[in-house]
């Protein structure tokens, strides 16, 4: 009997073809979904490691506080003191201006509907992964849906739920790069569609001849309860007949802590 | 080439990573265990595992799974490199 053995060019040939082959069938099933009955499970054997390396910052943290000097401490408790009275006074004004705000609202007949917040951690930050996303600690345990919005500090709009799983979600931020987004922007609510640049940061494109001021306020045209920015760089260059706008988020979404999930 | 022991420390470790460090990292972490160890598979698991964990919807590049595909270009690159050192070396 003739035996006929593969040659080694042969077969690592066909094992290149067999991983090319199952890496295809994968990025396929990865692309239709069929592997995300695996994500609930990896987020449930992820929680606590991500627990600990939040903790384990915070402790962290808390220790370069410990380090400081008392001198350092206290000018910099005197400042943030003098901070805190004006920051005070400007948000009983702002209190008082939202409070006018409902009333007249109320008066000529726009009824705020109702809505409750649900408070979220945060367990993975944007940085962990290339597609600008959070991992919360709440899931269908807590009722909240697909499409969700995202908010910080009850006045910040992030980005909204993509997927629930039992006990966790993830969150699509606006940010991410190339994703577009309808916007307002400024006291006339000048729509737009802007471009993520990741990171919490943005760029919309308007003709020259719109006026825009640093500064100004971004929102979501069909949500005005919350702004997405602020405008923070306005670039204007003779050759280009459009203005490029930059603006971002307020906060640092590498240092969130806990979100809140707007549910109307 | 590495022992099976320190294969399985390596494999520990990545998984570890991918929860904990920025990808970039996890993937250079990646493209060094696919250069030691022979036929590194374990690596493209993590990958699919890591866009399973943090995987949202975008344009940018065509709903792709990045960090998997990142890996299996690295894999596919690497072998080839790998076998044009040795080509080299005899």
């Amino acid at each position: 009997m003739k035996m006929v053995f593969l040659s080694k060019n042969n077969k690592s040939s066909k094992k290149k073809f067999l991983i090319g082959f199952i890496g295809l069938l994968l990025m396929v099933a990865f692309y239709l979904g069929g592997l995300s009955f695996l994500t609930g499970p990896l987020h449930y054997a992820g929680k606590p490691l991500w627990w600990l390396k939040n903790y384990s910052f915070e402790i962290v943290s808390n220790f370069t506080a410990i380090i400081k000097t008392k001198e350092t401490l206290s000018e910099e408790n005197k400042e943030l003191k003098i901070k805190l009275n004006q920051i005070n006074s400007q948000y009983l004004f702002l209190k008082t201006l939202s409070e006018e705000n409902k009333e007249l609202k109320k008066m000529l007949g726009r009824q705020e509907n109702n809505y409750k917040f649900i408070l979220a951690n945060v367990l993975a930050k944007p940085n962990l992964s290339p597609y600008d996303s959070l991992i919360l600690d709440v899931g269908e345990n807590y009722g909240v849906k697909k499409g969700d919005k995202v908010v910080v500090d009850d006045t910040v709009v992030i980005g909204e739920l993509e997927e629930i799983y039992s006990k966790t979600a993830k969150v699509h931020l606006y940010s991410f790069p190339g994703e577009s987004l309808n916007v307002a922007i400024g006291f006339n609510k000048i729509v737009g569609m802007a471009k993520g640049k990741g990171g919490g940061n943005f760029e919309v494109k308007f003709p020259k001849d719109v006026l825009f001021e640093e500064g100004d306020i971004v929102v979501l045209p069909s949500l005005n309860l919350f702004f997405l920015g602020v405008i923070n760089k306005i670039i204007i260059t003779p050759e280009d007949s459009l203005q490029t706008i930059l603006f971002k988020i307020p906060i640092n979404i590498f240092e969130l802590k806990w979100v809140q999930i707007f549910q109307e | 080439m590495g022992s099976n022991f320190s294969r399985i420390i390596v494999d520990f470790c990545l998984c570890f990573s991918i929860f904990i460090l920025p990808w970039w990292i996890s993937l250079l972490f990646m493209c060094g265990a696919f250069f030691i160890f022979e036929s590194f598979y374990e690596g493209l698991f993590l990958g699919l595992t890591a866009d399973l964990l943090f995987f949202t919807s975008h344009e940018l590049f065509y709903n792709l799974p990045i960090i998997f595909f990142l890996s299996l270009f690295a894999f596919l690159l690497i072998s080839f490199l790998k076998k044009q050192l040795r080509l080299n070396h005899q």
